[in-house]
């Protein structure tokens, strides 16, 4: 697999962009933002499960 | 423009490149220090308060006795090592030369050199000597967490000293040295030590951790894991963010200001401070919600912002910024699930140690292989392969475990490893440490414990407690607070015998 754009160092600039792959590169950044996302859903699930049952200890 | 304005100009901008040079390494050196802050409020906030001292102390002579010990040998290792036990002729293990050592291009390095030394024609051997001198402290705080509450001082000390002057300086010799056989065979790419200094610690300390054994209470009879928390976690998180601060000045490190006054990495490629940036907070933010994602624990969060900067350490200079936070995010999953993972094959490593480090560095190693294959190394150097990145993670858990499993192994013969169990129940501060770190809380622990304990009596050491004068003097130190899980296993426990790790649970 090569991965990499830069085949020389001579006016390298960016050096991250998977072969020029711009859509890749995208792709990646809406991963990160989907990661983002799912851990604060989750989070906010998980909150509103604790609260739930605080409440039925509460009024046992 | 005349030549003598010329030769002026080029001589005063020598002389500034030369200077920035050693005051970039200076405060990079200055900022590394807080990594030893933190490790040392990290384990003793990790401790339990009846080793809490103990622990400190521990760090504190790892940090110590390696910067000596550096000085003797450790960077002779790195100038001279990158080509044993091979020689010359590449990687071939029927020709293992053992006296392969470039004792002419590493006369530098001796103790009694020039370089060695207040030098006024040398303004890079001092700063570079101090900048891995801390990488090697670094080294022996990462194992020193992981055995704390019962290994014996004078053995963290000499297992200390094998693996932050000899053991990770010679990996990085290999791997992290623009001639080292793994970069020069296999194309290897870590630039911020992933693998030289984290996975090379990180199994050091599981190799020492097997002969070493569970602290007492740590399993129950049927092999079920108890969790021997730490006495202060506030101290414990606060040292964890300590410890990153100061890996800004470690990552600063590990680029180089040439002559030119360029920016290379450690390979002598071209690259900049500017991507150190983007991906060491981009990791380091991955690690923090991917742990936090799987634990909530906010211990374990911070560990996983170190594991985030580890995974994305060996690439740092090479990811796409998102790319390192969801290298980060991985790391930050891996770290709870495998420190896990050991606790049910019976290693008790009381800080994660072996998981943070260890295992997010090979995992850096591996994303590097996966991501930025084919990237070009400087002249004759292979390109980045995932292969090559294999092999090299393969070398650095071999060099970090095996040397640390044998001397564990033999240090446990002779009875010189851990500390006896009547020493470890009372507390490795009570019997070692000739200070108190909560004194007040000791005569409240006395008169409140009423568990019908012994404790041992010293001579009174302080002035009179707040209560006034007492008869018998108040016991210095005596709080000798057992868990519950240590008032289990004691009755159990022979003293004269390091305890079995336990069979695993059935599953």
């Amino acid at each position: 697999m090569n991965a990499s754009p830069v085949e020389s160092f001579d006016g390298a600039g960016a050096i991250f962009t998977f072969a020029g792959q711009q859509s890749t590169v995208e792709g990646i950044f809406w991963a990160m933002c989907a990661v983002l996302v799912l851990v604060v859903v989750a989070s906010a699930i998980h909150e509103i499960a604790i609260g739930r049952k605080a409440s039925r200890r509460n009024r046992r | 423009m005349n030549e003598e304005v010329q030769a002026a100009l080029d001589a005063a901008l020598a002389g500034h490149t030369a200077i920035n040079l050693e005051i970039y390494y200076w405060w990079c050196t200055a900022l590394m220090i807080a990594i030893h802050a933190g490790f040392l409020a990290y384990e003793m906030g990790a401790s339990r308060s009846k080793h809490a001292l103990a622990s400190g102390v521990k760090n504190i002579l790892a940090f110590a006795f390696m910067i000596p010990t550096f000085f003797a040998f450790g960077w002779w290792i790195y100038l001279s090592g990158y080509n044993w036990p091979f020689g010359s002729d590449g990687v071939d293990f029927s020709s293992i030369d053992l006296m392969a050592w470039d004792f002419e291009g590493a006369a530098a390095g001796v103790p009694w050199s020039e370089n060695m030394g207040p030098n006024l024609q040398d303004q890079a051997s001092g700063v570079f000597w101090a900048a891995f001198t801390l990488f090697a402290c670094t080294t022996a705080s990462i194992y020193s967490g992981a055995v704390i509450e019962r290994i014996k001082l004078s053995a963290f000390i000499v297992t200390a000293v094998l693996l932050g002057s000899v053991v990770w300086i010679l990996g990085a010799s290999w791997g992290w040295h623009p001639t080292g056989w793994m970069v020069v065979e296999w194309g290897y790419r870590d630039v911020a030590a992933a693998g030289v200094v984290h996975t090379i610690a990180g199994f050091f300390a599981l190799g020492i951790l097997i002969p070493l054994g569970p602290r007492i209470g740590k399993y129950n009879a049927d092999g079920s894991a108890n969790d021997l928390r730490g006495h202060n976690m506030p101290l414990t998180v606060t040292g964890l963010m300590m410890i990153i601060i100061g890996f800004f000045g470690f990552l600063g490190a590990c680029l180089i200001y040439d002559p030119a006054g360029n920016w290379v990495n450690i390979y002598g490629l071209p690259s900049n401070l500017s991507a150190f940036a983007f991906n060491t907070l981009m990791g380091l933010a991955g690690g923090v919600i991917g742990c936090y994602f799987i634990t909530r624990d906010p211990f374990w969060m911070m560990s996983g912002a170190l594991g985030g900067i580890f995974s994305v350490a060996a690439g740092i200079d090479l990811f796409y910024p998102p790319l390192a936070f969801l290298i980060g995010f991985v790391g930050g999953l891996i770290i709870p699930v495998g420190a896990k993972m050991l606790e049910k094959l019976g290693v008790d490593d009381a800080v994660g140690a072996v998981s943070v480090h260890g295992f997010c560095g090979i995992w850096g190693l591996l994303a590097v292989g996966i991501f930025c294959a084919g990237y070009p190394g400087a002249g004759d150097v292979p390109a980045i392969s995932f292969m090559g990145q294999l092999k090299g993670a393969g070398v650095c858990v071999l060099l970090g475990f095996v040397p640390a499993l044998l001397i564990g192994i033999v240090l446990r013969v002779l009875g010189l490893l851990r500390v006896r169990n009547e020493v470890e129940l009372m507390g490795l501060d009570e019997a070692e440490i000739p200070s108190q770190s909560y004194p007040e809380f000791a005569r409240w622990e006395e008169a409140t414990a009423g568990d019908g304990y012994d404790r041992p009596r010293r001579p009174r050491m302080d002035g009179p407690g707040r209560d006034g004068p007492r008869n018998d003097g108040p016991r210095r130190n005596a709080p000798m607070v057992r868990d519950r899980a240590d008032r289990q296993t004691m009755d159990r426990t022979d003293p004269d015998r390091v305890p079995p790790v336990p069979p695993r649970k059935p599953s």
